[in-house]
């Protein structure tokens, strides 16, 4: 888990946000935003390539990325992440469409906090921040 | 891998219901399904279509399309990022019913195949011309429903 306290004090999370849909970034950027947790700098990217591009640039401590995507898929993004092992820390969360067991078995090994069924309803998305939130302290 | 999607016109009702779902979470829409007669009248009514096709790739392989009216694209366009109802362009309107497409037949499949894998192609999203309607193309199979009382149509075919 990332370090998100310091001192008794919660340090804001610092997400990246991937999905080749820019609507659906914006929504999940949006319902982030109005849940009650501190959110730091929002990254996002529109695939698995452009995701690792920000990974070596910036501090990100929590992945938030579709499956299916042009270029690099979300599975690919997230065994490149494995593959790399340089950042054993970051939470990462699937959110797509494909919420079948044989796609959960696929990525099993790929230590997924939380899988996040499209559509969800907003309060998914806060429950899944708050956990994260909470697990950082 | 199979071309047949004869099987997956077996699962309309689940197709239908995928449709309900997103238009619910995403859209806070309700949708209504429409006998075949009724749709076709409401279809005369409208204007401008946007059309949607989400490519499928799995134990079977097609397409899934959506097909609903420009100016309904255009109210769930604000309601899917709860903003005011001001005018979009084109590209987010079409990213967003692209998004709307994918999560349709996203939910259909895994509720039909909940043990199998698809992967789902980026969708396409075009306006199709003057005086075009989905109605020439829905099969006994497909979904005709309203959705906030205006038309909208899904269906499936073979990957081209």
């Amino acid at each position: 888990m990332p370090d998100t306290s310091v001192a008794g004090a919660v340090r804001p999370l610092s997400i990246l946000i991937v999905d080749d849909s820019a609507m659906m970034r914006a929504m999940i950027k949006r319902v982030a935003g109005l849940a009650d947790v501190p959110i730091g700098a929002v990254y996002e990217a529109a695939n698995g390539a452009e995701a690792i591009q920000v990974l070596e640039t910036q501090t990100i401590h929590a992945l938030f990325t579709d499956i299916n995507m042009p270029v690099m898929t979300g599975t690919e993004l997230l065994r490149e992440i494995e593959r790399r092992g340089q950042w054993p820390d970051l939470v990462r969360v699937i959110i797509s469409t494909d919420g079948s067991a044989a796609r959960r078995e696929e990525v099993s090994d790929l230590h997924v906090k939380c899988y996040v069924e499209k559509p969800f309803r907003p309060e998914v998305m806060r429950d899944v921040l708050t956990d994260l939130t909470a697990a950082g302290q | 891998m199979s071309s047949q999607i004869l099987p997956l016109l077996d699962s309309s009702d689940v197709l239908a219901g995928a449709l309900t779902d997103v238009a619910e979470r995403s859209l806070f829409a309700f949708v209504d399904p429409q006998p075949a007669d009724l749709f076709a009248e409401r279809c005369g009514g409208e204007s401008t279509w946007l059309c949607a096709e989400v490519g499928f790739r799995g134990e079977h392989d097609g397409v899934m399309r959506c097909a609903l009216p420009a100016d309904v694209a255009q109210e769930c366009f604000a309601a899917f990022l709860g903003g005011p109802d001001e005018a979009a362009g084109d590209a987010p309107i079409f990213d967003m019913v692209g998004e709307l497409a994918n999560m349709i037949c996203g939910t259909w499949l895994t509720r039909t195949y909940p043990d199998q894998v698809y992967n789902l192609s980026h969708p396409d999203v075009a306006r199709m011309p003057a005086g075009w309607g989905p109605v020439a193309y829905l099969g006994d199979r497909a979904v005709r429903a309203t959705l906030n009382d205006r038309p909208v149509a899904i269906w499936l075919a073979a990957a081209s």
